[in-house]
């Protein structure tokens, strides 16, 4: 998505993927370039938008991810601690009784 | 709480710092003297290894450190709490009404959940479920909030996350489920993190239910319930153990 001077005269141009190929497609320099490039415009700016939304929810949850993560990561060892004492064995990711 | 603040600093104050509970460390307050007495899990994950392999000689070994590392479960389940206590101030942010509901809440289903007199590894796995189930409630929360469409990526990241934490709610159940059955089935350990005062000796531990066997029937003939030294604030009871607690498991 690109204006680009042909012969002193602006035009724009945006670009289509199919498959292998990438297609060059023109929208002229006229209103029709102007409506496309101000929607392609306001496109980025909500990407750009949506990144940052993102960066900062993950942000948000990083610590408490983190604390969540540890907490689990305690308590999993514990049970397997616990059910490996009283004689139980995994089987196929399922804990049971050894016989 | 945006009234408040607009309309009365003294107010802003308070509800910005709503005073931390007694039960549950705040991370900020916790984290110095959290880290300062973080225990040492590796020889508990390299017995846990040997135990993975079948090796029998290890078990006592395995309970042995349990027994002798209370602060294991101390330190876990203040963490399962502290990330309960930051899942909330994520839904509530300064809103006091709504954290302390939600408390309630948890403290409701945590009473239901664990029940009276529950072992040290049963208040872990239900705070486990607990956490889960603040994150399910948040990403809720947060989607209601905000509904934006699903191509969003925001959206879309939400929503795996959702997922994801009803995914981990729902193992929880399943892992305090399968405990409770498997341990009930062998009736041979009972962890109880005990405060000092209310320590079970010797003499008042339950003997009435040995019965001669396990639980299961089948299985080796058992002497009275093995008991440690009164030292320790974590006892390990077993109503049922086959000779000796070191014994059990090993041949």
């Amino acid at each position: 998505m690109a204006w680009e001077s042909r012969g002193g005269k602006r035009t724009y141009y945006r670009y289509k993927r199919s498959g292998d190929t990438v297609r060059k497609i023109s929208y002229g320099s006229g209103e029709r370039a102007r409506r496309a490039a101000e929607e392609d415009s306001a496109a980025r700016a909500r990407q750009e938008a949506d990144r940052n939304l993102l960066a900062e929810l993950q942000m948000k949850l990083t610590a408490v991810d983190q604390l969540a993560a540890d907490a689990q990561h305690g308590t999993d060892l514990l049970t397997e601690a616990v059910l490996l004492a009283v004689g139980c064995h995994k089987h196929r990711g399922e804990w049971r009784l050894r016989r | 709480m945006n009234d408040l603040e607009e309309d009365n600093d003294d107010d802003v104050a308070v509800a910005a710092d709503p005073p931390p509970r007694a039960d549950v460390p705040t991370p900020d307050a916790a984290a110095e003297p959290e880290e300062a007495k973080k225990p040492d899990i590796s020889p508990l994950e390299a017995t846990i290894m040997l135990a993975r392999r079948g090796n029998k000689k290890i078990l006592p070994t395995l309970r042995r450190t349990l027994e002798e590392h209370p602060e294991l479960w101390q330190h876990f389940g203040n963490l399962a709490l502290q990330a309960q206590e930051s899942w909330l101030q994520l839904i509530a942010g300064k809103d006091l009404y709504l954290s302390e509901s939600l408390r309630l809440h948890l403290d409701s289903m945590r009473a239901e959940l664990a029940g009276q007199n529950a072992s040290p590894l049963d208040k872990l796995l239900v705070d486990r479920i607990l956490a889960a189930h603040v994150q399910v409630l948040y990403f809720e929360a947060v989607d209601t909030a905000d509904p934006t469409g699903e191509n969003n990526r925001v959206a879309r990241f939400r929503m795996d996350r959702r997922d994801q934490a009803h995914r981990q709610f729902l193992s929880a159940i399943k892992m305090l489920a399968t405990v409770r059955n498997l341990v009930a089935r062998t009736n041979v350990i009972q962890v109880e993190l005990l405060a000092p005062t209310t320590f079970r000796s010797p003499a008042t531990a339950n003997v009435s239910t040995v019965n001669g066997m396990h639980s299961g029937g089948s299985r080796a003939p058992v002497s009275p319930p093995a008991t440690f030294n009164g030292s320790s604030r974590f006892s390990t009871r077993m109503p049922g153990a086959p000779e000796s607690l070191a014994s059990v498991g090993a041949g």
